[in-house]
């Protein structure tokens, strides 16, 4: 194959950051990088699976519950406007370039709204998060779970539903009507749908946001069963299984259940 | 080489430009700092028509810039945006990019709450509710513009390679991963340079070009250009954006894939133990659709589909290929089949795609 040049490019750009950024960045990025520029799939050797994070608070080993009362606790500081917006700098981002060790993985909605990172108060590294219209639980997202899980294991997996949701709206109005969506936007009503008829069969009004709860408890049971991994990681108690509720007016996240 | 190695000082050096204009920026701001918590309001005021694809695009670059500088305004964070947007959402893009935790859009392009409609995960894998997520977004909310990221040093196509390349077992759960990344693997391991990178940067483009062409919503709009769709690489180290796109003369060529990946089905069984019966199904519906040019898959099968490359191609030598054995055979047929663009160099020197060369 091909020879690398003398002065690689991202070594350069490495460098020049890293002296910006100063010494953390340099310890921490002057590592591994002939390692992993130009592999050759004939000499292919994969790297440990689990890369230690260079934070000090992502390397002590966090409970479940404390890992959790992180998140509830940036949610707080949200709420009342004061979010610090942690982990975000150039510093940040070098800590955290060759590796991940984040508190939780969030599956939420694809709302605009709806961003765990900066309703939790969280930034760089700090969490898996997963998202898809209606938080639910498609095959890539399954994947997606089981390889955060089985690679990085989280202390914590939150599933998020959230008021007001606009997938679980027109999953309702399209299951109420008896219609078909347009183009793949139907197999969101598919994924939902256990969800609404369930609803649909027990409630009688405000459907869209109890549907919306329900769904997160739901969509969480069905990684609980789907997941291997998720599934072998709760039982040793390494992970806490959490279903929770964002309010968009009031900023709140309210946790509806755990496993 | 040579030509590789100016680029890279190129590059290098205008970066090194860049930070210095940031560091020198930092300085300059007031000496007494704002509150940690401060929140900035949000940089443009939110029209009530979407925003046009351009502008979207060039918005998220701004924003970027600010990031990587160290200079984020954090905007929409604070309750006031909250109840503006409580009662419907009007994000100006969607992002796909991956579930990674250093790789949060609102942080990485400095945007706030109802900005991005983001849709993350692993290896930007498209099934049919992600597909459905984003014509949600673009026919319910008039979102114009569409940018897939693919992050540098992701670890869930680093998984992927190692079960493509390596035959390395991995739960039936995570099929859809490695099923979504094989074209952008088959596409980029013979190319020169880091397996790795080359396979984001062709999955990227590739995840792009797809959405562009899923039919019927999202292809029309892109057709009446009401819809903008581009891809991006982040850069984990210094936080920098950088667009995709393909080399100048480059034509995607579906036989060479067709070829690659029964290529890839006939060594699967031969090896380790591949025994996911979804993923053989998956294969072998390939292999069938390349049998529709080439009756068989062995290497008789394979011989022909290169020779029609050859027939296309006449610049290359097919009867070079001639080697004793199936496997050399097949890898060299490879080497010729890549289609090689027409001015590699036209105007593209600082793009990190991989220019597809081939390597003899």
């Amino acid at each position: 194959m091909s020879q690398r040049p003398p002065l690689d490019r991202r070594q350069f750009l490495k460098a020049a950051v890293g002296a910006v950024a100063g010494a953390v960045g340099l310890s921490a990025c002057s590592g591994e990088l002939a390692a992993d520029g130009s592999i050759d799939p004939a000499q292919w050797k994969p790297l440990p699976t689990t890369q230690p994070s260079p934070t000090p608070r992502a390397v002590e080993a966090l409970t479940p519950d404390r890992a959790l009362e992180l998140l509830l606790e940036g949610n707080r500081r949200f709420q009342a406007s004061a979010g610090v917006n942690p982990d975000q700098s150039a510093a940040r981002r070098a800590a955290v370039a060759l590796g991940q060790a984040p508190l939780a993985i969030v599956l939420a909605c694809a709302d605009s709204r709806v961003a765990p990172e900066i309703f939790f108060d969280q930034g760089l590294g700090d969490l898996y998060t997963v998202r898809v219209a209606g938080n639910i639980l498609s095959d890539a997202v399954l994947a997606t779970i089981e390889y955060a899980a089985e690679r990085i294991a989280p202390p914590v997996l939150l599933v998020l539903g959230h008021k007001s949701c606009g997938a679980v709206k027109a999953a309702f109005t399209t299951i109420e009507l008896g219609a078909h969506a347009e183009g793949h936007v139907q197999s969101l009503v598919e994924g939902l749908r256990p969800v609404i008829d369930h609803i649909m069969a027990t409630e009688k009004d405000d459907i869209v946001d109890r549907a919306a709860r329900y769904n997160a408890e739901y969509q969480l049971e069905q990684i609980r069963r789907r997941s291997p991994a998720v599934n072998r990681l709760h039982r040793e108690g390494a992970i806490k299984l959490v279903a929770g509720y964002y309010d968009l007016d009031s900023g709140a996240v309210e946790i509806l259940g755990a496993l | 080489m040579d030509r590789r190695l100016h680029i890279s000082r190129r590059a290098a050096l205008r970066l090194v430009g860049i930070t210095g204009l940031g560091a020198w920026a930092a300085a300059c701001r007031p000496m007494e700092p704002k509150p940690a918590n401060f929140a900035y309001p949000t940089p443009t005021l939110r029209p009530v028509r979407a925003v046009a694809p351009a502008d979207a695009i060039e918005r998220l670059l701004v924003g970027n810039g600010r990031y990587a500088l160290d200079l984020r305004l954090n905007p929409g964070r604070t309750e006031p945006r909250r109840t503006q947007i409580a009662a419907g959402q009007n994000p100006f893009v969607v992002i796909l990019t991956d579930s990674d935790s250093r790789v949060t859009p609102e942080v990485i392009f400095d945007q706030g709450l109802g900005d991005l409609f983001v849709i993350r995960v692993a290896g930007l894998v498209l099934d049919d509710e992600v597909l459905g997520s984003i014509e949600y977004a673009v026919e319910h909310l008039g979102v114009k513009a569409i940018m897939v990221l693919g992050p540098e040093r992701s670890g869930a196509v680093r998984t992927a390679l190692a079960a493509v390349l390596e035959h390395q077992p991995l739960m039936a759960e995570l099929d859809p991963l490695v099923e979504g990344l094989r074209p952008a693997i088959t596409a980029a391991m013979h190319r020169s340079g880091d397996v790795w990178e080359n396979t984001i940067n062709e999955n990227t483009l590739r995840v792009a070009e797809r959405l562009a062409a899923t039919g019927p919503l999202l292809h029309d709009f892109v057709a009446i250009g009401e819809l903008k769709i581009v891809a991006g690489r982040y850069d984990l180290d210094t936080g920098l954006i950088t667009m995709l796109k393909r080399p100048v003369g480059y034509v995607a060529d579906e036989t060479h894939e067709e070829t690659a990946d029964a290529h890839g089905s006939e060594h699967d069984p031969a090896e380790t133990g591949h025994d996911e019966p979804t993923a053989d199904a998956q294969d072998d519906g390939h292999s069938e659709t390349g049998a529709e040019a080439t009756p068989t898959t062995d290497a008789h099968g394979e011989a022909t589909q290169v020779d029609s490359h050859d027939a296309a191609t006449p610049t290359t030598d097919g009867h070079g290929a001639a080697t004793p054995t199936a496997e050399a055979h097949g890898e060299v047929g490879h080497a010729e089949a890549t289609p090689t663009p027409a001015a590699p160099d036209a105007g593209h020197g600082d793009l990190v795609t991989a220019t597809p060369e081939a390597t003899h």
